[in-house]
Order: C-alpha cells, then sequence, then structure tokens
C-alpha cells in the first residue's frame, strides 16, 4: 500500500495495536496473538512498524536480543526455537537488526561465511549448504550480503547470468530451471540483478507486460500467472517488480531492505541520530569518569 | 463453547461412533481441562471452523500449562490437520515426541507420510521429519528414501525431498546409492536441475574412484556430453559441466582448468552441429576461447620475460597470435549468442567486453 501511495487507507491504530498484541515477553512475535515467536513475524512486525514510522512502540534491545539469540554457533539462524534452518533466517535476522541498528549484537562474519557456504556452482545459494540453488533464496542470501555490505561474496558475472536465465520467452521470470514463470519472481530475480547493477541484463519490457497481463481486470489483484486467481502475496511481488523497474506512479522500493526507498532513509537517519546520540553519551560519561578520577 | 452442540451428542461410554470425532468440549477425558478463547481479532479476523475453534481452545490451554502427553499429541495431529503450516502445534508436537521416548517417535514416521500425502510441500512437515529422522540416525536411511521417492515420484522437483536426502547421506554415509538416485532421475528427465544439482552435491563429498583424476573427469564429461546430446539447449547439464571445474578440486584451484580440456571443446562443437542457434553452447565456447586466451597471455608473459624482454622474439609473437586467435573465437562465439538469444543482448555485450583486456594485453606484449 506504501508503494502505491495509499498506506493511509487503512485502520493504522488498529494493525499497530494488533501487531504489538503479537509480541511475546522474550520479544519476538507471533504469526497471531497465540502463536509462538518466529523470525519471519517479528521480522514482519519491525517492518510494519517502519512503515508506519513508529519503530518506537517497541523496546528495540529487547526484539533485538530474541533475534541474535537465535543465532547458531555455525553463523547460521533458526526460525525459531524448534530449530528450523535456512538462509532465509539469516535474511530477516540481518534485516530486522539492520533497521533496529543492532547488527553488532551477533557475529556478522559467521552469519555471511553461512551464507557463503550455502552458494552453488551456477553461482545461486540455496537454503542449506548444498541445497539446489532458488530464485526466492537467492534474493534472501544476496540481500543478507548486501545488508552486510559483503557482495564482494558473489561471482556476479556468473550468478547474474543464472538470474537472467530465469527470463522465459513469455517475458515472465522462473525460480529454477525448466520450471515455469511466476509473477513472486519479478520481485526474487529482479531485487537481486538491481542490487547487484545488472537490472539491464533482463528484457524488462516483456517482464512489465508480463505483470500486467497477470492483473485481474475486475478486483485489480495481480496472480502467478495470467488468468489465475489474484491474491494478497502476488500482487504485492508484482507491484515490487514494477517499482523496482521504475514503472510509473509507484514509490520506488529498496531491493536489499524491501522497504520504500524513502522509509529506509528515514529508518538509516534514526539509526544515524542514535549512533551520534550514543557516541555522545559514551562521550560525557568519560569525560564525566576522567572528571570525577582527577577530583 | 463456539463448537458445542454442532456435532451429534455420543454417550461416554458408547463405543467409538463412525461418525465425526466429538468436539473436545464433550470428551471426558479432557473435562479436567478449562479451553482458553481470545476474542474475535478485527484487524485480520481468521475463519476458524467450529471444529478447529473447539480444538484451539483447548490447545491454547495445554500450550499454557505445558503438557506433555499422548492426549496433547493427539491433539496437535487434529490441530495440524486443520492448518499445516501452524508452526506451533508442529513445536508442541515434538516436544511431546521427545517427552513420550521411541515408541512416539517411530510412529511419528508413519503422522508425517500421511501428512506428506496432503501436501509434500509443507516447510513445517520437512522440518519435523529430519528432526525424527535425524534423531534415528543411520538406520533411517532405507526408510527415509521410500519416503522421499514417494514424494519425489509425485514431483521430481520437489525442494523439501531433495534436501531431506541430502541430510539424510550426510548422516547414513550412503554415497554411492544416492549418486545412482540422481543418475536414475536424471535418466527419467534430463532436465531436471534438481537432479543434477544432487549428483554435484554427491560428487563434492564422496571419495573419487581411481588414481588419476584426469580420466575421471573425461568419464564425467562423456556423461555430461551424452545428456546434452538428448537435449542441446537444456541448462542443466551445461551449468554442470562449467560447475565441475569451478567446484571440485584439483580444477577449482586451477587458473581456467575448464580450457585445459579439449573434451569441453569438443562437446560444444558436437552441440552446435546438432543446434545451431544453442546459447550455452556458444556461451560454455566462449568461456573455453576465453581461458585459452587468458592462459595464453600468462604463457606469453613468460616467454618474453625467458627472452630477456625483447619483444621481437619468435616464441612471444606465436603465443600472442595464439592469444589474438583465441580472442576472435570468443568473440564470434559472443556475436552468435547474441543473435541466437537477442533477449539476452546486453549480457552478451558484457562478455565481449570482459575479452577487450585480453586483446590489449596480448597485444602490449609486441610494443
Amino acid at each position: 500500500m506504501y508503494l502505491l501511495g495509499r498506506l493511509g487507507d487503512m485502520d493504522e491504530a488498529a494493525i499497530l495495536d494488533w501487531v504489538l498484541r503479537c509480541q511475546h515477553p522474550n520479544g519476538g512475535f507471533g504469526g497471531s496473538e497465540r502463536n509462538d515467536p518466529h523470525m519471519l513475524y517479528t521480522l514482519s512486525a519491525v517492518q510494519i512498524l517502519a512503515l508506519y514510522d513508529k519503530l518506537e512502540l517497541v523496546d528495540a534491545d529487547r526484539v533485538a536480543a530474541y533475534v541474535a539469540g537465535l543465532q547458531q554457533p555455525d553463523g547460521s539462524f533458526a526460525g525459531d526455537a524448534w530449530g528450523e534452518i535456512d538462509t532465509r533466517f539469516s535474511y530477516c535476522a540481518l534485516l530486522c537488526l539492520s533497521i533496529l541498528g543492532r547488527t553488532s549484537l551477533i557475529n556478522v562474519p559467521k552469519a555471511l561465511d553461512f551464507i557463503s557456504s550455502c552458494k552453488n556452482f551456477d553461482g545461486g545459494f540455496g537454503c542449506t549448504p548444498g541445497n539446489e540453488s532458488h530464485a526466492g533464496q537467492v534474493f534472501t542470501c544476496i540481500g543478507a550480503l548486501a545488508l552486510a555490505d559483503a557482495l564482494h561474496l558473489v561471482d556476479r558475472d556468473l550468478f547474474c547470468w543464472w538470474l537472467c536465465e530465469r527470463q522465459t520467452s513469455g517475458g515472465g521470470l522462473n525460480g529454477r530451471p525448466e520450471k515455469l514463470q511466476d509473477v513472486c519472481y519479478s520481485w526474487w530475480c529482479l531485487s537481486c540483478l538491481s542490487i547487484l547493477d545488472r537490472l539491464h541484463w533482463i528484457d524488462r519490457p516483456a517482464l512489465t507486460r508480463f505483470i500486467l497481463d497477470c492483473q485481474d481486470e475486475e478486483d485489480g489483484g495481480i496472480s502467478d500467472r495470467p488468468d489465475d486467481m489474484a491474491d494478497v502475496y502476488h500482487t504485492f511481488f508484482g507491484i515490487a517488480g514494477l517499482s523496482l523497474m521504475g514503472y510509473p506512479g509507484l514509490q520506488a522500493i529498496d531491493p536489499a531492505w524491501a522497504l520504500p526507498v524513502e522509509v529506509v532513509a528515514r529508518i538509516k537517519r534514526r539509526n544515524a541520530a542514535s549512533t551520534v546520540g550514543a557516541e555522545a553519551e559514551v562521550q560525557a560519561h568519560a569525560v564525566g569518569a576522567a572528571a570525577a578520577a582527577e577530583s | 463453547m463456539s463448537a458445542a452442540g454442532s456435532q451429534p451428542a455420543g454417550g461416554a461410554a458408547a463405543p467409538a461412533p463412525p461418525g465425526p470425532p466429538l468436539p473436545y468440549a464433550q470428551r471426558p477425558d479432557w473435562a479436567d481441562v478449562t479451553p482458553v478463547h481470545i476474542p474475535e481479532e478485527a484487524v485480520v479476523a481468521i475463519q476458524y471452523t467450529a471444529e478447529h475453534s473447539d480444538a484451539l481452545g483447548y490447545f491454547r490451554a495445554v500450550v499454557r500449562s505445558g503438557e506433555l502427553s499422548p492426549r496433547v499429541l493427539a491433539l496437535t495431529a487434529d490441530m495440524i490437520r486443520f492448518n499445516q503450516a501452524d508452526y506451533t502445534a508442529w513445536r508442541v508436537r515434538w516436544r511431546c515426541v521427545q517427552a513420550l521416548g521411541p515408541e512416539a517417535l517411530a510412529s511419528e514416521l508413519d503422522f508425517t507420510h500421511a501428512v506428506m500425502l496432503e501436501n509434500a510441500k509443507n516447510y513445517q512437515l520437512w522440518n519435523h521429519r529430519r528432526l525424527c529422522a535425524l534423531q534415528l540416525g543411520a538406520a533411517c536411511a532405507d526408510r527415509e528414501d521410500a519416503f522421499t521417492r514417494e514424494a519425489i515420484a509425485f514431483d521430481e522437483k520437489n525442494y523439501h525431498a531433495w534436501a531431506h536426502r541430502q541430510a539424510v547421506v550426510r548422516v547414513s554415509g550412503r554415497w554411492a546409492a544416492e549418486l545412482a538416485f540422481a543418475a536414475e532421475l536424471i535418466e527419467r528427465d534430463v532436465r531436471n536441475n534438481t537432479a543434477w544439482n544432487q549428483r554435484m552435491f554427491c560428487l563434492q563429498h564422496m571419495p573419487r574412484e581411481g588414481a588419476d583424476d584426469a580420466a575421471w573427469l573425461r568419464r564425467e564429461l562423456e556423461y555430461v556430453a551424452g545428456a546434452i546430446a538428448k537435449a542441446p539447449r537444456n541448462e542443466a547439464p551445461w551449468r554442470y559441466l562449467t560447475g565441475l571445474f569451478a567446484t571440485l578440486q584439483p580444477w577449482a584451484g586451477q587458473p581456467r582448468a575448464l580450457s585445459t580440456f579439449p573434451d569441453v571443446h569438443q562437446i560444444c562443437q558436437e552441440a552446435l552441429q546438432e543446434c545451431p542457434a544453442c546459447a550455452p553452447a556458444l556461451d560454455v565456447m566462449a568461456a573455453y576461447y576465453e581461458g585459452l586466451a587468458a592462459l595464453g597471455v600468462a604463457r606469453a608473459q613468460q616467454q618474453l620475460a625467458a627472452a630477456g624482454g625483447a619483444p621481437g622474439a619468435g616464441p612471444v609473437q606465436g603465443a600472442v597470435a595464439g592469444v589474438l586467435h583465441a580472442v576472435a573465437a570468443a568473440n564470434s562465439a559472443l556475436e552468435e549468442a547474441g543473435l541466437a538469444d537477442p533477449m539476452r543482448a546486453p549480457y552478451w555485450f558484457h562478455r565481449m567486453r570482459g575479452l577487450t583486456p585480453l586483446q590489449a594485453q596480448a597485444e602490449a606484449l609486441l610494443a
């Protein structure tokens, strides 16, 4: 809705109130009030708060501690206490902590080592080491590397060639070789190409036509393929893909943060201000301590 | 309770009725538990069925009390039946299984099998099954093989099932059998990239037969050539081919190892005879010549140093001529690729630009 310039069409107070009710005492958020806390929903909650510029409604230290607590000795992240390991959770952790300005709570080099260990011979990435490259998964890995300023770990030409090979003759993108095109990959693949500065390697007019062909003429939603039933999931990925290609009338989206560029800029200003504040505090403390020592 | 009355009431002493099960609110063995109901949500109201809502009340209650028992295990089965992605129900189920011991663990294999038959792409199912399999250890190998084969027979690219096989083979060590399975699936569908990935995964982990690495690789290249002959435009074996050199030792540690095997050139040539506008063959052909050019530049630089820096020396000129020839051959392959695959013209152009430094380096050696 933000990308469409229509965030105001929804009941902000009710949404925020409900999101906050999904939080657990350990800082994590569940998918609903009754669900256990989970990395996926913790990130969603933080993203929603960021979209509304209401990050101050949560105790960032507590949320960040929950996320950091899911890091494993090998650098990977579990989704929750149940222990599923997946590079998706590495991205969720890095993004969540980046939004909260608290990446220092985790071992970033180890997190990067794990992502690197999931890199395959085709330049892409899978869920865990050895798993096949998958376009959804590569987004999470490239996004995580971008957030950690570690894109040097990507085999850029090989990987981007794999990405642009995902475009089929119908203009849409698929997620793996010989699979069907699907609107959701407009985001997964395109965001990576955008992060790696290779958006021009695919045929953008053909992809734009494909996404628009998937829009339901009556209800406005976007489906996975032309003539299928539209849903919220594919509507978001279609709009986000169009936004990355600079489609008129849409707000720009940041490919690594998966948030509007404006919101990312606001987050960065907020974090920079709090860092300056914290530094000033440390400095004041040091000055005070020195003065105390002198007296 | 919202569910009360939605089912025909049966007497507690009556034999198990053949119809739908009793609501939890009417079950004597749950009478000691007070269900927990949360008021309807305004923002994202979930349309629970009466049955689901009834079970949910009791599920919330046992989550609060922390009870881990056979009846909670049975309750989670219902919860998962209502919503397979209910990760909280799965987590409680796993905790029950751990609390109830080996028998419960064994019966999980049947339970997860039943869930898989309904939806083989559920993340929670596969995580649970993996936890069970890994707890059973190497002894699980046969059963997991049968389980994943069933899922893969239904969808040959089921990501979860192949990942599960990887987790199991890491424990069981049955690498040769896994390689054979991948070959079987490649035989069934040569375009199955997931099976090709599995083959590479095996080769990365299993010991190699014979002492001669180069002879081993040539046999592997023959296998790839056979697959390419069946479908020259098929992306999977081409990526696998370049991947062999980029991934496996000792080649991954050598500069431009792909270009030191003329078999690669031959594979490309044969594919192009069969299918002249075959973009992946032109791609690999260009990579082969680009590598030859890079190796040639290095050789010419060595010769120049050996000749005491005299650019006119015969061997240097010969090496430079070889480099320029390789650059031209790579260029023409890329030009053809651009014509064969205009959708990705910017990529082919990028590759051509990558040749310019090699040409410049070679020409500089003559100056």
